[in-house]
């Protein structure tokens, strides 16, 4: 759509720019005799003719066709003289018909036997044009208007505001009527033309604006125009060379969305006869009221020819200003852009790029390895095996294998785009649309992967609970507790009475810690703190009876004091109800803290897993050493010893490391290392419950 | 080099805002600080989200108007200073930003975020010079000049951060004031930041006001430590120390909190949840410290010096 729409574009505005050159006659030139010919070009089997016609009756402008009579239609013939641009000078005109022969009429002509194509073609350059200069002249005051209110704020943006409505309240046409009276009809063309481009944009400017004005507010607080003006950039630059350009997108589009706007301003001012008059021509002028009376519309329907290029136009613009709001701004996109991405997916192999391969072997023995946590775990409740998650060719998660006990907690640390959160999100199903998973994903003996939505509503929020990061964000603003727990206990019981709901909602969130629990229920989300929130999350999760609780970073929007009480909780929540837990977080010695296994991801990988105690005071992968090392500990100082900092950068899951994902970083990294994935294999001698490790090198050699 | 002393700085925000507020009722963000930073110092600012700690570090560079207290730079009046007195005032303590995502304009390249500032400043010795000044201090922070011309989105996070630490060294300030500068970033980023901070600290004398809600960085970074809470200085010492010898209840009650030290401080079991906000008299701790006594909530404790550098503001400890 968008394409099509430039290219409309780019045709008529083509036309517009070598308007005597395209049209073959001048626009005022009359044919004697010929008014409302009908059109008159035939593709015949010896090429594009003109049918000579002649008229029956002069009073109706009846027309017949002479059979047999046609002259040739010549392209680049010779034609009235003219300068093209006003500079060349050139007799050449795209099409006509030779000399003496019968006047070309593609789209017939008019009341006074003025060739309609020509007058369309010449008009086109007063509508086409007339949008574009009165969309950038209103721009230019929305921008300084716009930008010096909100920038300013106070008096200044009150002033320019109240400035702006007194535009607002003139209704345009009223205005226009006016002006044109006062001015009287002595204007020419030209003033015409630069009257109704002003009076347009000076109507048209305040609603952009606002738009403008409330933009820069915001962006104003944003803390690189806080920096900028610490620096003492000067007020105006900030304005304009800071904020504005962060707009750039908006605007481009509310520019092609307005100029058709303005193209029909002109034609409304024009058709009620006072735009553009003769012996100048627009498009509007051309369906004038005189002209397009029903009668002639009936009889010479080649009239309403300007009305479909009008309807033509102004799609065309809206269809690009959509098409570029959906590029400028990929959130809005109404349909996936297959046209620009699906080229790029062909472009990714199917196959697995080099080094993957190696990661066959490293998944059967991950079988094996979760086979040996089976063991463990009597109940073995949720299992995961060998998950992989990419989006298009970004692969979030490369083979990742856990099994989890009841009752157990299970911690999760990775940074950002280790893909911990991406695994988590693939045990209920949350993964957007766009994610190819495979793998297992067992929940007691059921495989979750794969089911329906309808099939995997039987465990969201009923075997499954999740609580996610920021508890502010959560909630609908809107609700009140009472209502939240209602829906969900709606879920499992439809028939509940709102008494009963609330009676159990009161005991979760007692249970979860919160005083005065039955009045707090009317409360709204923003009447809590953070740490409240939280609870009220965690007393929602349990508000169907899961025994699976998914706790995605709960803690990392909370401040440390709350977090320990949010960690406690949750401890306390595994021991009286007997749940599991999957904790994730970046911060290694909290979920050290709160789990009984933690699994160290690093590039969508399992690094190294184990008992908690055991991988924090022996690890053995040079990343848990690194991770454990790079965070200050307390007793250490500046003054002592440096940070072991970890040189290099997180990797990026669009171009994955062909070998261990760690290798670019490690300081014991050998050539094996970035040749291939090395294999998961259990972490000691030990017990089989010492956990799994994905590296090359022995303990001894690791220290 | 400079020493910045701030005496009972207070900055109070009016709760409503509009036509129809009613002006009068006010929350106090930042009430009755002071501390001091001595030449080529560093000094943590440390407490939870809405403590005031930034409010006090935006006060400092005037991003703020205080409405009571004084600060002074080597012997300066920093609230008196207007005009081109300001502007150099700020050329010698320069502010960074704790999200380098947001605090870098993302529609200008690297070199024109460096200049942007630099181009008003007393320095501006022609557009050459300039660029060989960014190409220096690009070098210094560990990227190179040939970053200038890229945009700050096709950095990673942490050389973000180095190109937003560039921007305020480039005006070569006495005072730096790091505003959560590691908490956006990675763990095994921040050690990376850290230690360029070290360096150039070492390299050019710096003193720096380090605010912080991790302890564990703070305590290894700084000098000295004030915890705040509730818009107040709560406790002062030497920063080494400090997670052993915290004295006042909220300064306990933070240091037990933090994970992965097994630190079982009695404190942590009483506190209570709900925020103790819009105190007016008394310690604003009070509503939620276990061992509060009437006193605590009728009248505020002054400081009191335990020795060392240690200030503790509590009537208990």
């Amino acid at each position: 759509m968008g394409i099509a729409s430039v290219a409309i574009l780019c045709v008529l505005y083509l036309a517009m720019a070598m308007a005597e050159f395209v049209a073959p006659y001048p626009q005022t030139m009359t044919f004697e005799g010929k008014t409302f010919n009908p059109p008159n070009v035939r593709v015949t089997s010896s090429g594009i003719r003109v049918q000579e016609t002649r008229v029956v009756n002069s009073v109706t402008w009846k027309y017949v066709r002479i059979k047999d009579s046609y002259s040739p239609v010549r392209f680049f013939a010779k034609g009235v003289p003219y300068r093209l641009w006003g500079i060349v000078p050139c007799d050449r005109h795209l099409f006509a018909t030779a000399d003496g022969g019968y006047p070309v009429f593609l789209m017939g002509t008019d009341s006074l036997g003025r060739d309609l194509f020509s007058r369309i073609v010449y008009g086109s350059r007063i509508s086409l044009t007339i949008g574009f200069i009165a969309t950038a002249i209103a721009l230019l005051l929305a921008v300084v208007f716009g930008g010096l209110a909100g920038y300013f704020g106070g008096a200044a943006d009150w002033g320019i505001m109240r400035f702006s409505e007194f535009f607002m309240l003139i209704p345009g046409l009223y205005l226009i009527l006016f002006l044109r009276s006062l001015l009287g009809s002595s204007m020419d063309s030209g003033q015409s033309y630069m009257t109704i481009t002003l009076i347009l944009s000076l109507v048209g400017w305040p609603g952009m604006a606002r738009t403008i004005r409330g933009l820069v507010h915001s962006i104003k607080r944003e803390e690189f125009v806080l920096n900028a003006r610490l620096e003492r950039v000067p007020s105006l630059v900030i304005i304009f060379r800071h904020i504005i350009p962060q707009m750039a997108s908006l605007l481009i589009v509310s520019v092609a969305l307005s100029v058709p706007g303005f193209i029909m301003s002109e034609t409304t001012l024009s058709y009620l006869g006072v735009g553009i008059v003769d012996p100048a021509v627009s498009w509007g002028s051309l369906i004038k009221r005189d002209i397009s009376t029903v009668y002639n519309l009936k009889n010479y329907p080649w009239l309403l020819t300007p009305v479909w290029l009008l309807l033509a136009t102004t799609l065309a613009f809206n269809f690009l200003g959509d098409a570029l709001r959906d590029f400028l701004d990929p959130y809005h996109v109404v349909f996936p852009r297959r046209f620009l991405f699906g080229k790029r997916k062909g472009k990714v192999p199917e196959a697995q790029p080099a080094g993957e391969p190696a990661l066959e072997p490293a998944a059967s023995v991950c079988a094996s390895t979760s086979g040996e946590y089976m063991d463990i775990s009597s109940e073995n409740f949720l299992s995961v095996r060998d998950l992989r998650v990419s989006f298009g060719a970004v692969r979030a998660v490369r083979g990742v294998s856990f099994a989890l006990a009841r009752g157990e907690i299970l911690g999760i640390v990775g940074e950002s785009g280790s893909g911990k959160s991406v695994t988590t999100s693939a045990i209920p199903g949350l993964l957007p649309s766009n994610a190819s998973v495979s793998g297992s994903v067992n929940l007691e003996g059921m495989e979750l992967l794969g089911l329906g939505p309808l099939a995997l509503r039987a465990y969201r929020g009923k075997r499954i609970g999740m609580v996610f990061q920021e508890p502010g964000r959560s909630y609908d603003p809107l609700q009140t507790m009472e209502s939240a727990f209602l829906e969900t206990f709606r879920n499992t019981d439809p028939r509940i009475s709102r008494e009963e709901s609330a009676r159990r909602a009161t005991a979760l969130l007692e249970e979860v810690g919160l005083s005065n629990a039955r009045e707090r229920l009317s409360g709204f989300p923003h009447q809590f703190s953070g740490g409240q929130l939280q609870r009220i999350g965690i007393a929602l999760a349990l508000a169907q009876g899961c025994d699976l609780l998914i706790a995605d970073e709960p803690t990392t929007a909370l401040d440390v004091t709350i977090q320990a009480q949010i960690v406690a909780l949750l401890r306390e929540i595994r021991d009286t109800r007997k749940i599991s837990i999957i904790f994730i977080s970046h911060n290694i010695d909290l979920v050290a803290d709160i789990s009984d296994r933690i699994m160290v991801m690093y590039g969508g990988l399992v690094m190294e897993s184990g008992k908690a105690a055991d991988v924090i005071a022996s690890p053995i992968h040079p990343y848990t050493k690194a991770l454990l090392g790079a965070a200050p500990q307390f007793g250490s100082h500046r003054s002592i010893a440096r940070l072991a900092s970890i040189p290099g950068r997180v990797p990026d899951p669009s171009s994955p490391e062909p070998g261990c994902p760690f290798a670019p970083r490690c300081g014991l990294a050998e050539r094996r290392c970035a040749e291939a994935i090395p294999v998961l294999r259990p972490r000691d001698s030990g017990p089989p419950e010492s956990g799994a490790l994905r590296c090359v090198l022995e303990r001894e050699e690791a220290r | 080099m400079s020493s910045l002393e701030i005496h009972g700085l207070k900055k109070r925000f009016s709760k409503e805002a509009g036509f129809f507020a009613h002006y009068g009722d006010f929350v106090y963000a930042v009430n009755d600080v002071s501390f001091s930073i001595g030449e080529g110092e560093t000094y943590g600012l440390v407490g939870e989200s809405g403590c005031g700690k930034t409010t006090t570090a935006r006060l400092l560079v005037r991003m703020y108007e205080a409405d009571e207290g004084t600060i002074s730079f080597g012997g300066t009046d920093v609230r008196a200073l207007a005009g081109k007195e300001l502007s150099a005032y700020r050329e010698r303590v320069k502010y960074v930003f704790q999200d380098p995502a947001r605090s870098l304009n993302p529609r200008m390249s690297v070199a024109d975020v460096l200049l942007s500032g630099y181009r008003w400043s007393t320095k501006w010795g022609g557009k050459r010079d300039a660029r060989d000044a960014a190409a220096r201090i690009m070098e210094e922070v560990g990227l190179s000049a040939g970053d200038l011309d890229r945009r700050p989105t096709e950095f990673s996070g942490g050389q973000r951060q180095r190109i937003s630490i560039a921007r305020a060294l480039l005006l070569e300030p006495e005072l730096l004031i790091c505003d959560e500068v590691v908490s956006a970033l990675d763990v095994s980023i921040q050690g990376q930041i850290l230690n360029l901070l070290l360096d150039l600290r070492e390299a050019r004398g710096l003193s720096m006001l380090f605010i912080a809600h991790d302890l564990k960085v703070a305590s290894y970074f700084c000098d000295r430590i004030g915890v705040m809470y509730g818009g107040e200085m709560m406790e002062e010492a030497p920063a080494r120390e400090l997670y052993r010898d915290a004295r006042h209840p909220y300064s306990r009650l933070l240091f037990a909190s933090v994970a992965g030290v097994g630190n079982a401080d009695p404190i942590i079991a009483g506190v209570r949840e709900e925020p103790g906000r819009g105190v007016a008299i008394g310690c604003p701790f009070a509503p939620r410290c276990p061992l509060a006594e009437p006193r605590c909530r009728a009248s505020k404790p002054e400081y009191r010096d335990l020795g060392e550098g240690h200030r503790v503001r509590c009537f208990l400890a």
